[in-house]
């Protein structure tokens, strides 16, 4: 609540997945996440506005919820709506509750409209979804239905940019009215639903058939073989189209920024500054601008699964397989999402009602294989295993993948018995109707992705850039620099520490050179090729990482013995598998835990796992003679 | 509480007539009136009429949900969701391995419902598919 009291507070509130989001963008033009899916606002968004007769309101939409008596945990969804509202009424503001209800299921809409009634909430109720009701046939008797609560109630599409007035018109017109008594113990919801929802006069076969629509896509997508089955091969098209499609973008990106920095060297000419811009703060930002596309899209293609409702489906067929990790089928969406990038997934955490489940997926979280990861792999696997042909590159591929979602599942096994053990809440999940979704929402999405991206991440890429490269630049204290052949960098502040942490990094197979990729890397996995080339001397590795890759290849110590073999590749393949390199995600667990106790241990758990881990690979490895 | 006869020995209660009750009533309600009336029918239908638990209906067979055997949280979170005492219920189909039940409510709602949760939802059938 950031307005004057004097302003009068317009709360939005709804069950999950009631259309709540689509009001609030209609009524504010404001850019809530909208989906098809029990539980996505997971923040509360408000704006300020001015009603048609010059009132002026903040708007606020809080994350759906059931009951205002049915409170586990206060850091749920339901729980930060509950304290909203208690906070309001005890701030004494002119308060006005809209309660948006889903159409198409009235009767459950209407138990919280009776608890918000009880509570005695000055109230509004917008029953939306309009044009879906219409087309299966079915109409409201919105002035029965209001005869009834003895509150006004509007029958309204998000769709439909009339509904903005016809809210705001009822909005301004109730703040202004004091409180009437109501008779909430005089109805029952589901009788009364009845009672007002009837047939449209001019029904017909095909508006009778879509209210069967999404019993029969169910019968094949949640049949017991095929439903699996389906499920495993749309995450796989999924997720081979986001990476076929972002490959063409994503270079597209590089070639622009590649030409940004020759213009940037053409224009201040040569020079240190020149350098530090180029090489350590654009360098960084075409690392954040390349990854754009895959963020983009992969968080398109979520939306797009949740505007449908499916993902509420993946989430019923999986839920056995994680229940017995200690997980519900509610944590699905969150791990699936974090694939593109865990901060997000970390706040989209919020619709796991149980606290314990909720803070063990935030804690494995940073395990699954997100797209940060992948030109890592990628120039490991070209570096080491080209040989092999791109049959085994590929299946290497996809079982890096594997191992980021078996890791996590395994990390959350032993947390429930360990860390979080205790009694986890059952699996109660509302099972949305199938929808086609808007292109309004899918853009609108692109952009907040794109923007989140570039906020929460790519301010740290620039920033542990420009600090790496001054690092890699700058000659440690005491260093003789002589003439002898030896790259500037061998005598820097970063390979003074690198060299120190060898004693201790040795049983893995990492060198000093890695080390300072390491040490790079913790604040974003993203910057590990980038510094391998600054420390090798390939420029632009970031973009085309062959000449690094043939780099490392053929790496050599002081000695003249390789540096590098495959046991190394495959200690540091293991180590970015396991290891939490990535600053914005334990700022994220920060956030949601509200203390520093929790990221802590996953720094702490996650690089003592990968650590360890990467010495067995490599003692391994090395006495298996690969 | 008034009601039909539908088959001979169990009355069948309305949603109205169960709506009028509030929840604790009803479940007190469904459990006198079966405990009563069990001694009037034979075993086989006695055990296919009192009240078990959600997890093995059959499917597509519509059940009216009697109790929720389960602390008094998350029943108050159930009912708000829309299972509640009286609620009446059908299993569309279960997941695979033991997975949870995908549920409808006769209020138009569906959910999935874990295999622990539906072993702790008592039901009890009713004497015809609607």
């Amino acid at each position: 609540m950031t307005d004057s009291k004097d302003t009068p507070l317009v709360v939005l509130v709804g069950r999950p997945n009631s259309g709540k989001s689509s009001i609030y963008n209609r009524l504010t033009g404001g850019d809530a996440v909208v989906a098809n899916y029990p539980g996505v606002t997971v923040d509360l968004l408000h704006a300020t506005m001015v009603l048609p007769k010059g009132t002026r309101v903040e708007v606020v939409d809080l994350p759906g919820f059931y009951s205002l008596n049915a409170v586990l945990d206060p850091k749920t969804d339901e729980g930060v709506a509950r304290g909203f509202l208690e906070g309001a009424k005890a701030s004494g503001r002119r308060v006005l509750v809209v309660q948006v209800v889903d159409g198409n299921r009235l009767g459950l809409g209407l138990r919280l409209t009776q608890d918000l009634l009880k509570d005695g909430w000055p109230l509004l109720v917008v029953v939306s979804q309009r044009d879906v009701t219409l087309d299966a046939g079915l109409d409201l008797d919105h002035a029965a239905l209001q005869r009834r609560l003895g509150v006004p109630v509007l029958h309204v599409s998000a769709h439909e940019a009339a509904a903005r007035d016809a809210v705001l018109q009822v909005v301004e017109t109730q703040l202004a009215r004091p409180l009437g008594p109501v008779d909430v113990l005089a109805w029952d919801p589901d009788v009364l639903a009845q009672q007002v929802m009837h047939d449209r006069e001019d029904v017909d076969a095909t508006m009778r058939s879509r209210r069967s629509l999404t019993d029969r896509v169910d019968s094949w997508l949640l049949h017991p073989v095929f439903g699996p089955a389906l499920f495993l091969a749309l995450m796989t098209l999924l997720f081979a189209a986001v990476f076929l499609v972002a490959d063409p973008a994503s270079a597209a990106v590089d070639a622009m920024v590649t030409l940004g920095r020759q213009l940037l060297s053409r224009l201040l000419g040569e020079g240190l500054f020149t350098q530090f811009l180029v090489d350590g703060v654009l360098a960084g930002a075409g690392t954040v601008f390349g990854f754009l596309p895959q963020v983009v899209l992969l968080s398109v293609g979520m939306e797009a699964l949740y505007a449908t409702g499916y993902l509420a489906r993946g989430a019923f067929l999986v839920d056995r397989l994680l229940q017995l990790l200690g997980l519900s089928g509610r944590a699905f969406v969150p791990l699936l999402m974090g694939h593109a990038c865990a901060v997000p997934a970390i706040t989209a955490t919020r619709v796991i009602r149980d606290p314990r489940e909720r803070l063990t997926t935030i804690l494995v979280l940073p395990l699954m294989t997100c797209s940060a990861r992948i030109p890592t792999y990628g120039l490991i696997l070209a570096s080491f295993f080209s040989s092999q042909g791109p049959l085994v590159q590929a299946g290497m591929f996809v079982a890096l993948y594997f191992s980021g979602v078996l890791s996590a599942l395994v990390a959350s096994w032993i947390l429930r018995r360990t860390a979080t053990r205790g009694r986890g809440l059952p699996l109660v999940m509302e099972m949305p109707d199938y929808r086609a979704p808007s292109a309004q929402v899918l853009l609108r999405k692109a952009w907040t992705a794109s923007r989140d991206f570039t906020q929460q991440v790519g301010k740290t890429i620039v920033l542990a850039s420009a600090v790496l490269w001054v690092l890699l630049n700058v000659t440690a204290p005491g260093e003789v620099v002589v003439d002898d052949g030896s790259p500037a960098i061998e005598h820097s502040v970063a390979a003074r520490v690198g060299h120190a942490l060898e004693p201790l990094t040795a049983p893995a197979g990492f060198d000093w050179r890695i080390n300072i990729g390491l040490m790079a890397s913790f604040g974003a996995r993203e910057l590990m090729v980038g510094t391998l080339g600054v420390i090798y001397g390939v420029e632009n590795a970031g973009e085309d990482p062959a000449p690094l890759a043939q780099r490392l290849a053929e790496a050599r110590h002081a000695d003249g013995s390789r540096a590098y073999g495959v046991p190394t590749a495959l200690s540091l393949l293991v180590f970015f598998v396991l290891a939490c390199q990535c600053i914005s995600t334990v700022a994220a667990i920060r956030r949601e835990t509200h203390g520093w106790r929790w990221p802590l241990f996953t720094l702490a758990y996650t690089y003592a796992a990968a650590f360890i881990m990467s010495v067995v690979t490599f003692q391994g490895a090395k006495l298996l003679g690969l | 509480m008034q009601g039909r006869q539908d088959v001979p020995g169990i009355t069948l209660v309305s949603r109205w007539e169960l709506s009028r009750n509030p929840p604790g009533n009803v479940a007190n309600e469904i459990d006198n009136h079966y405990h009563n009336r069990m001694s009037l029918v034979s075993p086989a239908a006695a055990a296919s009429l009192s009240p078990h638990p959600l997890w093995g209906v059959a499917l597509g067979q519509w059940t009216q949900v009697a109790s929720l055997e389960m602390p008094e949280q998350e029943r108050r979170w159930l009912a708000a969701m829309g299972v509640h005492a009286g609620a009446r219920l059908v299993v569309l189909r279960t997941a695979a391995w033991g997975g949870p039940l995908h549920v409808r409510t006769a209020s138009g709602g569906t959910f999935a419902l874990g295999a622990a949760l539906a072993r702790q939802v008592m039901v009890v059938q009713e004497a015809t598919p609607t």
